[in-house]
């Protein structure tokens, strides 16, 4: 079963068009990424696979429901969550009250306590700062937060939005292992990186995208020896992934 | 010193209003980032609704303040939802003109329905004055004072002590982060608009029998929101009252040492230099959450 | 700056009609006192009065984007000058004029200066010259120099252009105000196509940062376009002075005078330079229309104001630019645009509530 299907989706950022027919899916339970060097257009997918831009597409559906005409908040509320780029925490509210917020999606008050008990297993870092102001967070412990309260709701899907970008090369192996981790636990997830050996390792399949179109698409491994890869193109964009000082 | 004594409580017990009437500015301006330019009009809606409303003794007052605060809540709402919301993705200047335009809009429509000025209601409460030590405190001011004190403790548990007030909460801090959890912001907003519009008249309500309803009381009305919302910062609501208090407290014994007009004067001089010394209150806020750079035309001295 | 022929000027359909329009309207303008009795030409007078305060305004309302109601103390400190220098003192009434300009540019350019440690936020910038405003009308209504609420009332008994002081016949009132409409405006025509600064006004509107790292000094522009602008306004303030022969902060330093310069503005098209003159002939005529509906007086401009109120805000709401942009879009969809197609400077759609506020 498909989870993500989209088609011929067009997003427009202002009045220039920076996304041009792309074709993307994503099935129950797999980890895709989706790499690309820096103003591909990546977050600009993610802004109009969850409506916050203007699109036209033949197709966007979720779990086989089209999204087209559907608020952000209620393509959150189906189970399409999104862990930004920037994280978006409530700063100046508690790590508990952001986790608790990230519930509210689901509707169901009584299962948040269960959540909350899982997430802070996952992380326990959070929970011994339960009561600390998101604001005054680390790096990694914002990236931690930003993934616990996209969890809160138990979605159907997550979406990664360069969970690497700016933090330590020890704390964005643990952060990779914890996506690898949800994925297992049955989440689809739809990672996008500008860092490829971390998202070719563990994803198991790949877009590439290149300038506001896919240049390139397949399961890691292959893509990984394609022409695309000797181009030099992700190469460099790997690197350039990593070392973001 | 019972002069000042006097004075001093009358301007708290008046400052208490203008807590009441700031904090329904501060959730508007926290939670959407616009600033309501007609939010003291409401305040006007609110004396005007129940003066047509023409109670008789306490209950009907009580009902018709009720009656009246619902009805600002609800042109509240239809203002967010028919004219600001649509203007709110574009940013800049739009809702400033429209709400500034509204007031005006509101402060003529009262101008031909009620041509005659300082219109009031005589008082509802079953009481006259209280008098204590020197002090003497009528009625409706000592009960518009305490029912605002009320409503402010009732609105900040509101805001810090239930779900619905953590949404609020969530959608101040972060717009994008509130949508990424699924809130509906769209609702959040007008809800937010009618909570603060609803406020402002109900304070409207509590001011009439206290302070003579004309229509160009507006205006000034919504200057001293302002002004309590400034001084107040954005950091918290108790900012916000403790501000109002101030106000109050400042106008009053102000009356001691300035002539009317000149007093007025004096307020308003006074905002314009708490505008330029301290900008950390909504400037700060006002341009790191609309737009990240805000060093703007300092790049372009020299 | 060699002389070209003036008729190049005219390459696209829009641009000759307009220059048809423009010559007929200045035509008209020019004889209307003949046509029309005496009354009417005062009506004349305030429709031009408005065209001239609202087009003062939006120098840097418009131009620059800056949404002051400063210039309420502009167009006051222009009637209290003839006031004090003239009806007190017997200052001659042009040199108070002038005097008047000098004082608001000043004050303008200092408010700039002042307001500009704000950035671009233009609800700042409204709100603390909205504060100045009523602090100076407050002073005006407690200080006997100013005529405290009583006002000031002229005494006199000269007459003529050279005392800017008609009786009985409002024509020379009429013709001055024209003429000062029709320099200023030529004037802030070529500031804008001709000098560096006029021309970096449009972009610090558009984006200060932009501008500034385009080498324009942002803050020292947005200063003088306000100096300009008040400086102007203030004329404005100096001639209704003249016209109705008292003043006092109730008639000439009321937040509705800024509020009908920045919403006259507004409809006509901020930034357009004809928008602002049309929108202040049309609320004029206006007021005389709803006055021949037999509306009391004090009615007329409740109306008018109601009336200002609610066009603008269904101008903003549906995202239109104004009076101007919507002629220009009529023109060249009847006559065609006699050129390639440039993308048009008409504001963008509206969006989606959470559009553009992402990212």
């Amino acid at each position: 079963m498909t989870t993500l299907e989209i088609e011929g989706l067009t997003v427009k950022r202002g009045r220039s068009e920076v996304l041009h027919q792309v074709d993307l899916v994503v099935r129950e339970g797999e980890c895709v990424c989706l790499v690309g060097s820096n103003g591909a257009g990546k977050t600009s997918l993610i802004e109009g696979v969850l409506g916050l831009l203007p699109t036209k597409a033949k197709t966007l559906s979720f779990q086989g429901e089209s999204l087209l005409g559907v608020r952000p908040w209620d393509r959150v509320r189906r189970g399409l969550v999104v862990v930004p780029q920037n994280r978006d925490l409530f700063a100046g509210m508690t790590v508990e009250e952001n986790l608790r917020l990230g519930a509210i999606a689901a509707g169901d008050r009584t299962t948040a306590d269960t959540v909350l008990a899982e997430i802070y297993e996952l992380f326990p870092r959070l929970a011994e700062r339960a009561e600390q102001l998101a604001g005054t967070l680390s790096g990694g412990e914002r990236s931690m937060l930003a993934i616990g309260r996209g969890l809160m709701s138990r979605p159907k899907m997550l979406v990664f939005d360069e969970p690497s970008l700016g933090l330590a090369p020890l704390v964005v192996t643990s952060i990779m292992r914890t996506i690898a981790r949800i994925n297992e636990r049955g989440t689809t997830v739809l990672l996008v990186e500008q860092n490829v050996h971390q998202a070719f390792a563990l994803a198991s399949r790949a877009y590439v995208l290149e300038n506001g179109v896919i240049a390139g698409e397949g399961p890691t491994d292959e893509l990984a020896d394609s022409e695309l890869m000797r181009r030099g193109y992700l190469g460099s964009a790997a690197t350039g992934g990593v070392v973001t000082t | 010193m019972s002069t000042v004594l006097q004075l001093a409580s009358t301007g708290l017990l008046q400052g208490l209003i203008y807590s009441l009437i700031g904090i329904g500015l501060y959730l508007v301006f926290t939670v959407m980032r616009v600033v309501n330019f007609a939010h003291g009009y409401f305040v006007l809606i609110g004396m005007y609704g129940v003066l047509s409303l023409e109670p008789k003794g306490f209950f009907p007052f009580l009902g018709a303040v009720v009656v009246a605060a619902l009805g600002g809540a609800l042109v509240g709402y239809l203002v967010q939802r028919l004219l600001l919301e649509s203007g709110l993705a574009k940013g800049g200047h739009s809702q400033l003109v429209i709400t500034l335009s509204l007031g005006i809009a509101i402060q003529y429509l009262f101008q031909v329905l009620h041509p005659e000025p300082f219109e009031t209601i005589p008082n509802p409460y079953p009481f006259e004055a209280f008098t204590s030590s020197g002090v003497t405190i009528s009625a409706p001011r000592m009960a518009a004072g305490v029912l605002s004190l009320v409503l402010v403790l009732a609105v900040s548990f509101l805001v810090y002590r239930t779900r619905i007030g953590t949404i609020i909460r969530g959608c101040s801090e972060s717009l994008n982060g509130a949508i990424h959890v699924g809130i509906n912001v769209r609702r959040v907003y007008r809800l937010t608009f009618a909570l603060g519009c609803g406020l402002a008249a109900v304070a409207g309500g509590l001011l009439l029998p206290i302070q003579p309803v004309s229509p160009a009381l507006g205006l000034e009305l919504t200057i001293k929101a302002f002004i309590v919302v400034v001084i107040g910062g954005a950091g918290s609501l108790w900012g916000t009252v403790a501000a109002g208090v101030l106000l109050g407290l400042a106008e009053a014994l102000g009356s001691l040492y300035a002539p009317g007009t000149f007093a007025t004067a004096l307020v308003y001089g006074l905002f314009f230099l708490v505008i330029l010394v301290r900008p950390q209150g909504l400037v700060v806020r006002a341009a790191s959450r609309i737009k990240p750079a805000e060093t703007s035309t300092k790049v372009g001295v020299g | 700056m060699t002389l070209r022929n003036p008729l190049r000027y005219l390459d696209t359909p829009l641009r000759r009609v307009n220059a048809v329009v423009v010559t007929v309207a200045l035509l008209f303008a020019l004889v209307y006192p003949y046509l029309v009795p005496p009354p009417m030409v005062g009506v004349g007078f305030v429709a031009l009065l408005y065209a001239l305060r609202n087009f003062t305004w939006n120098i840097a309302g418009g131009y620059v984007g800056q949404l002051s109601l400063s210039h309420i103390v502009a167009f006051g400190t222009g009637a209290f000058s003839v006031a004090v220098l003239t009806w007190r003192h017997e200052v001659n009434a042009w040199i108070a004029l002038v005097v008047g300009v000098l004082i608001s540019a000043v004050v303008g350019f200092l408010i700039s200066l002042l307001m500009s440690r704000f950035g671009v936020n233009a609800f700042f910038l409204a709100l603390g010259t909205l504060a100045l405003s009523l602090a100076a009308a407050g002073v005006a209504a407690s200080w006997t120099f100013l005529g405290d609420t009583n006002g000031i009332s002229y005494s006199g008994s000269e007459e003529g252009f050279a005392h800017l002081m008609w009786y009985i016949d409002p024509s020379g009132f009429y013709y001055t105000t024209l003429g000062f409409l029709v320099v200023i405006t030529i004037g802030i025509a070529a500031l804008m196509r001709f000098t560096h600064f006029g021309r970096s006004l449009p972009f610090i509107r558009e984006d200060p940062v932009i501008a500034a790292s385009m080498g324009i000094k942002v803050v020292r522009n947005q200063a003088l376009a306000m100096a300009l602008s008040m400086g102007l306004t203030s004329i404005a303030g100096t001639l209704i002075a003249q016209y109705v022969q008292i003043v006092s902060y109730e008639s000439v330093l009321t937040v509705e005078i800024g509020v009908a310069m920045m919403v006259g503005s507004i409809i006509g098209g901020a930034g357009t330079l004809a928008g602002p003159i049309v929108a202040g002939i049309g609320i004029a005529v206006l007021e005389e229309f709803l006055r021949s509906f037999a509306v009391s007086s004090a009615n007329v401009s409740s109306y008018t104001q109601i009336a200002y109120a609610v066009v603008v805000i269904l101008l903003l709401r549906f995202g239109t630019g104004g009076i101007m942009p919507l002629w220009e879009a009529g023109v060249r969809r009847v006559f065609g645009t006699g050129r390639k197609p440039v993308a048009p400077a008409a504001a963008e759609p509206v969006g989606e509530l959470v559009d553009g506020r992402v990212g």
